[in-house]
């Protein structure tokens, strides 16, 4: 299947659901293994071994933004569930997801593609013939009028890479990247109020008559990165080092409640509700290395090895958030204005030992630190009895404490939290195919800053997994057939949970997630057919209450149907291919006892390739299904009747209705 | 017997079952009444607490919304805010005139919408025609009309509360001042919790809009040569029967929130 873009290719992993309330630059809200990482919180991402969770990001700390990475260009995506391997770090809750880049079709490749609402993408990709894989720059300008509302977008992403040689078994690799945004986002729609005809399944309050914003929901984004590596073989050692630099900038404005938390407070001149409207701006810079050296020797005459290897960044973030009048897009309160410095720096030593022909103990231990250094340069919100003479009207920012003494309005907070993370993975096999596992690891998420400058001491909250699997890798007939069956359980001591008044996930109480998962690769001559099911069940670990927003099953299968058609036309074949992805999600609990509907969408696509030229056609949703992608149920009110709704009700994102595209395509100079 | 839990995961997707969350989301009608001891359609004769034999003829509230929350109003918190701390349970968003004579169900003409976790504690009641910050309302939110008697002496009267730019406190429109939504929100009135079936009961007693009213310090009504409560706080008349109204259309004894099986 095609994909719009690099965050869809996760979707191969088992267990993966993924939504999207806000906006083409917004960073997909990716479930997996009955987690609700949000924009990649519980995921450690990267590219290439770049991290792309971006520590100290107000939105939320680990926020990882997949979209600059050109979909054409990744080579591979390496996702590990659970943190089973001592490489992965923070952030790696419910797993970790690589992509490694590279481009297989050599010399100069162009394609356009045209479609519904107004939709446009150029991509050009450059591979020089005779250079690896891993040499290649690539190009895309991409803009939509959206399929509703305030759904528009565009942008522009460059990256580049070139692989090199030095001596005889050295190697270097040089990458870049640019990536810029604009888009806007509809929001959320009360169930209610579309019921009632007030406002279209695929409208935005933004553009309403009763809850019109000056400033519509959206935001702009970019992220702008060098990295190098370098790995050398002398020896029984492979030793790699890498660096790398990220500058990242962010503006989010939401708005999940409408007129609601505005209330008056009695520091404030008298006021109605001036909106919710949350204007988040994030600033970023990220320094970092990482590096290992891997040893390997024989021993009870089969390979063993032993990996050393370390993981540092430093991230320089500044996070604001503004609230705006919707009339005038007037910011009229500061929530939050954090400068903070993080460190985090891991330290592992990973063995693969093989005592005997089919036992395998794979496993170590990590050991990590984060630091924290948080300048709030808001820290006095409230005073409970301000000066009389001089009270603090309508300030966000206070410089006054208890009975007028005065303060600065700013203050530094500082912390530090080190994790010993033991892993360990246990492989039996194969017998006649069939292998068996088990893993145990801990993990780690550290915390937003926000946190640390409440007074939350501990830095990050911490992950206990388990898991217990058997595989099967072998051939039928002609097929090639992979398929696992696992049984996990994750342990967290803090989770995260969505908050609507925030517009973000906030640190709430310890949850447990049980699951099973299957999945099946059915490999041909001229089909590949890969599916996957997982079941989970989510809870609190105080009441044993549901975990809200969280999938119980996800289904989702991918086909693809391959062939040379027997008609060449002037002596050149046609390649073909049907391909269709199918998605099913069932019903997800929600706040106060409701549950959500069930999704089930179905993607497809059909190519043919003769001689340099290529032309597909692919429909999303093919069904036109109406479906809601994000439910929710809490507090809003949006003005759209005469008095306010306070109590929770259902609200929800739409999902995008069927879709067509069409690209045309042509290489030249490949090998 | 224990299930597994991988085999009760496969039952439960099988079946269809969702883990829940706890509570419930319920819809459900609103009633607001009178006394249950007037008599539809006949006045409601009563002697006040300063000795006045008192013949209500008429007696008319307006309620804009209804609302129960969760959280009890700390004594000193939220100085000047108008919504409770904590969440809302409960609300009723669809206004009716209720005729506080007749002790019969009168329903709101919109179902509420509540959820039954956590329980309401408290109850908000909204005298407003439109919009609660609203600077004017000219809509009638009490309109009262009877008769007084005490010792021979005998005081017809009317009267019409309004909540508008009348009731704009001089300082309001600066920080730590009233803003114009106190005045228009009666609270904290004990609530009760959302049922699952069943319907959710106002009875407002107007018996108590007249606690310590002395009837002989109404002013004359030109218009209708009786005598009329003051609906202007800037006028000399208004003291002290028209603030004595005003007042006790604010004090939560008059309204009684219940949980009804009742048709």
């Amino acid at each position: 299947m095609p994909r719009a873009n690099a965050s869809e290719l996760l979707k191969l992993a088992p267990g993966i659901l993924l939504t999207n309330e806000g906006g083409e630059g917004h960073a997909e809200q990716v479930f997996m293994r009955g987690f609700d990482a949000r924009e990649g919180q519980d995921i450690e991402f990267s590219v290439g071994g770049v991290p792309i969770n971006e520590s100290g990001n107000l939105h939320g700390n680990g926020y990882a933004d997949t979209h600059f990475i050109i979909p054409e260009l990744v080579e591979s995506l390496r996702v590990l569930e659970g943190p089973f391997d001592p490489r992965q770090g923070n952030y790696a809750v419910a797993g970790s997801a690589d992509y490694e880049l590279g481009l297989t079709e050599r010399g100069l490749s162009a394609r356009y593609t045209t479609g519904s609402f107004g939709t446009q993408r150029f991509l050009a990709l450059w591979g020089p013939p005779g250079e690896s894989t891993h040499t290649f720059a690539g190009a895309e300008i991409y803009q939509t009028a959206g399929f509703g509302q305030n759904l528009d977008a565009q942008r522009g992403s460059a990256m580049g890479q070139y692989e090199g040689r030095f001596g005889t078994t050295g190697s270097f690799c040089l990458s870049t990247q640019a990536y810029t945004t604009h888009f806007h986002t509809a929001g959320v729609i009360r169930e209610e109020d579309y019921e009632s005809g007030k406002i279209g399944f695929y409208d935005s309050y933004d553009r309403s008559r009763f809850a019109l914003e000056a400033v519509a929901q959206g935001g702009d984004a970019s992220r702008y990165s060098l990295a190098a590596d370098i790995e050398s073989h002398p020896g029984d050692t492979v030793l790699s080092q890498q660096i790398f630099i990220i500058k990242r900038d962010m503006r989010l404005i939401e708005n999940f409640t409408g007129f609601l938390l505005d209330v008056q407070e009695p520091l404030q001149s008298i006021h109605g509700q001036r909106g919710d409207t949350l204007d988040l701006n994030v600033h970023e810079l990220t320094i970092g290395a990482r590096g290992s050296a891997r040893l390997h020797a024989d021993a009870f005459g089969l390979r063993q090895e032993l990996e050393l290897g370390y993981f540092a960044r430093g991230d320089q973030a500044n996070g604001t958030q503004q609230r705006l009048e919707a009339g005038t897009g007037v910011p009229y309160k500061t929530d939050t204005n954090l400068d903070s410095q993080l460190g985090d720096i891991g330290l592992y030593g990973d063995l693969n030992l093989r005592p005997l022909r089919w036992l395998s103990l794979r496993g170590g231990a990590r050991a990590e630190i984060v630091t924290y250094d948080v300048l709030n340069n808001c820290a006095a919100q409230t005073v409970a009895h301000p000066l009389t003479t001089h009270p603090p009207i309508d300030q966000s920012c206070l410089d006054q404490q208890n009975y007028g003494r005065p303060r600065e309005p700013d203050q530094v907070t500082s912390t530090s939290g080190v994790a010993f993370l033991p892993r360990a993975s246990l492989i039996a096999g194969p017998f006649r195919n069939l292998s068996l596992s088990a893993s145990y690891g801990k993990g780690i998420r550290s915390v937003d800053p926000n946190y640390i400058n409440l007074g939350v001491q501990a830095a990050f909250a911490s992950i206990t997994a388990y898991e217990g699997g058997v595989a099967y890798a072998g051939n039928v007939r002609s097929a090639t057939v992979v398929a696992r069956s696992v049984v996990f359980r994750t342990v967290v001591d803090r989770d995260l949970i969505f908050d609507q008044t925030a517009g973000r996930n906030v640190l709430g109480v310890g949850t447990t997630r049980t699951g099973w998962l299957g999945a099946l690769r059915l490999t041909g001559a001229f089909f590949d057919e890969s599916a996957n099911l997982t079941l989970v069940r989510a809870t609190y670990n105080d009441d044993g209450s549901a975990v809200a927003y969280v999938p119980g099953v996800v289904f989702r299968s991918d086909s693809a149907l391959f062939r040379t058609l027997p008609w060449p036309v002037l002596g050149k074949p046609i390649r073909t291919t049907l391909s269709a992805g199918i998605t099913y999600v069932g019903r997800r609990p929600l706040p106060y006892g409701e549950v959500s509907g069930t999704l089930f969408t179905i993607d497809a696509s059909a190519s043919a390739e003769w001689a340099n030229y290529e032309l597909r056609l692919s429909a999303t949703n093919l069904l036109d299904t109406q479906y809601r992608l994000g439910e929710y149920n809490y507090a809003s009110d949006f003005h759209s009747q005469p008095q306010p709704t306070l109590v929770p009700e259902r609200t929800f994102t739409a999902g995008p209705p069927r879709a067509l595209f069409l690209t045309l395509g042509f290489n030249f100079g490949g090998s | 017997m224990k299930r597994a839990p991988v085999f009760s995961l496969a039952l439960a997707a099988a079946s269809g079952c969702v883990a829940q969350t706890g509570g419930q989301t319920v819809d459900f009608q609103v009633a607001a009444a009178g006394p249950a001891d007037a008599v539809a359609a006949q006045p409601l004769t009563f002697t006040n607490s300063a000795g006045w034999e008192v013949v209500l003829n008429q007696a008319k509230l307006h309620i804009g919304a209804v609302y129960l929350d969760e959280s009890r109003p700390v004594s000193g918190g939220q100085a000047t805010g108008c919504y409770l701390t904590g969440s809302y349970v409960a609300q009723e968003t669809a206004g009716l005139d209720v005729d506080l004579l007749n002790p019969g169900l009168q329903l709101f003409p919109a179902k509420a919408h509540g959820i039954t976790e956590p329980a309401a504690l408290i109850g908000q009641v909204w005298l407003t025609g439109g919009d609660i910050n609203a600077s004017t309302d000219p809509t009638p939110i009490l309109v009262v009309a009877g008769t007084a008697t005490q010792a021979g002496a005998s005081f017809p009267f009317t009267g019409t509360v309004t909540i508008s730019s009348n009731r704009q406190a001089a300082t309001s429109g600066a920080a730590g001042g009233d803003p114009i939504c106190k005045a228009r929100i009666v609270t904290p009135i004990e609530a009760v919790s959302i049922q699952t079936t069943g319907r959710l009961l106002l009875r407002i007693d107007p018996r108590d809009y007249f606690a310590g009213v002395d009837f002989s310090q109404l002013p004359l009504d030109e218009t209708t040569s009786g005598y009329a409560f003051s609906d202007s706080p800037s006028v000399a008349g208004y003291s002290p029967t028209g603030f004595q109204l005003y007042t006790n259309l604010h004090q939560t004894a008059p309204y009684t929130f219940s949980w009804t099986d009742l048709l």
